[in-house]
């Protein structure tokens, strides 16, 4: 007869066997693929839903507090400067952070741990003769470290959604020059110059420019729900999904790595 | 005994099967992680186009035509024709530009991953003659990179990525001859102005 010890070892050791083997043909076993899409890093731990999955909108509270602020975002490599630096201000950066790093996929993309990125909160812009632009932004890469500024986003042309949508967008010029194999395939395979925002469709601005269309399908990408840029009040972007379903599609697959908002 | 044995065989088989679970993930983890091949300047401009480069100046209509096959549309313009050819999977079209039968230049869009601009600096020790713009490269980085007395253009990321989505290729000539005769066919401005107009009084997302 085997002894008790011998009994109980045998089931573990079973019990573990068929872990293993199961684990070998169904990825959703493993430890690795349940963790892989919420992420928890420096401003804390993303949230899941209901069924175990990541959750669809960032429900984490930001700190009334700027110092704390500029703490969590900078051990993510992003670092909050400007004159126009203020406590609204750094909380559209820290909440619309928050969505982005959702994705594993977006943050190698941008890979700002090891190459950070200045944004800057500034009321003029200086390189286009001193012009005070009402929330509007520009991208850099050329110069370390590489920078965004958002002009004039304390003034009240600047809707939080607006201010959001821009910090997307010029995080998405910075997605384009750290990644222009993703660009190259997008430009080929992608493209849309008649997705409606200002730079993507001739009608609207000065465009088509696939360079400004590119950050505008990523910043609608996370934002289409609730707006479809210069929409006033503002309204959802549902055609996202379906009329434009090849720029979208390409979006969650080689910008988010599959997580969508 | 043969409770040792039959505990032996067990953890073996546990063994086996959490090094076959470890290759299966690290085999995965390295297939996310397969970088393209860079093409190399030194044989062609693209390894999948080498038997695509036309010398302007010399090859002929039927060169094209061997190349290429029939045109996807033909232009007419005063002085020359321009022939477009539609590439596999994708809106972006090749030009070839022809006047008397002869390639007069040619337009090359590069699909796969490469880094010709670096690799032709590199191979070649040279500068380029000058830096243009386009309206693509409004908000971006990519700039023209023109070498003209060696007759390509690149229009390519700034080094050191070197990243390159399209080339133009030409008689060799000065660089005030392409500014005139060449730079004005495929729309290419010496400053950024020029190729956007920028109304400062219309805040606009850039």
């Amino acid at each position: 007869m085997p002894t008790k010890s011998y009994v109980r070892t045998t089931r573990l050791l079973l019990v573990l066997i068929i872990f293993f083997f199961l684990s070998s043909f169904f990825p959703y076993f493993t430890f690795s693929q349940t963790s892989s899409n919420c992420i928890e890093t420096s401003i804390g731990t993303i949230p899941k839903d209901a069924s175990g999955g990541c959750s669809q909108q960032c429900d984490i509270q930001a700190p009334n507090d700027l110092q704390t602020i500029k703490t969590g975002l900078l051990a993510d490599g992003i670092i909050i400067t400007g004159d126009e630096l203020d406590i609204p201000n750094a909380t559209e950066v820290y909440n619309t952070w928050c969505l982005l790093k959702k994705s594993s996929k977006y943050l190698q993309l941008l890979g700002a741990k090891s190459d950070p990125i200045e944004v800057r909160f500034k009321h003029t812009y200086e390189s286009q003769g001193s012009h005070a632009f009402p929330c509007a932004g520009f991208s850099s890469a050329v110069i370390k470290p590489r920078f965004i500024e958002l002009y004039g986003a304390q003034g009240s042309a600047c809707a939080t959604y607006r201010l959001d949508f821009l910090i997307a967008h010029e995080l998405g010029h910075q997605i384009r020059f750290k990644n222009p194999d993703i660009y190259n395939k997008w430009y080929s395979t992608a493209y849309n110059p008649s997705f409606p925002t200002w730079n993507c469709q001739k009608d609207y601005g000065p465009g088509p420019w696939p360079e400004e269309c590119f950050p505008d399908m990523i910043a609608e990408y996370v934002f289409y729900k609730k707006w479809e840029m210069f929409t006033e009040p503002p309204q959802p972007f549902l055609e996202m999904k379906t009329t434009y379903l090849t720029m979208y599609t390409f979006t969650r697959d080689n910008i988010f790595g599959g997580t969508e908002y | 005994m043969k409770k040792t044995i039959i505990f032996i065989a067990l953890l073996f088989f546990l063994t086996v099967l959490l090094l076959l679970l470890f290759f299966s993930n690290k085999k995965n983890s390295n297939q996310a992680k397969v970088l393209p091949t860079p093409t190399s300047l030194t044989v062609p401009l693209s390894q999948k186009n080498q038997s695509k480069n036309l010398q302007p100046g010399i090859a002929t209509i039927q060169d094209v035509k061997k190349v290429y096959g029939n045109p996807t549309k033909i232009e007419t313009k005063k002085d020359f024709t321009i022939n477009y050819y539609t590439l596999p999977n994708t809106w972006r079209q090749d030009k070839i530009y022809i006047k008397d039968n002869i390639v007069l230049y040619t337009s090359k869009e590069q699909l796969s991953d490469n880094t010709l601009y670096k690799d032709f600096i590199i191979q070649n020790n040279k500068q380029p003659d000058g830096l243009l713009f386009d309206l693509r490269e409004a908000g971006g980085e990519a700039k023209w990179y023109i070498f003209s007395k060696d007759g390509i253009a690149f229009f390519a990321d700034p080094l050191p990525s070197g990243y390159t989505f399209q080339t133009i290729t030409f008689p060799p000539m000065s660089y005030q001859v392409f500014l005139k005769n060449v730079a004005p066919e495929f729309s290419l401005y010496q400053t950024q102005s020029e190729a956007v107009s920028v109304d400062a009084n219309n805040p606009q997302v850039k």
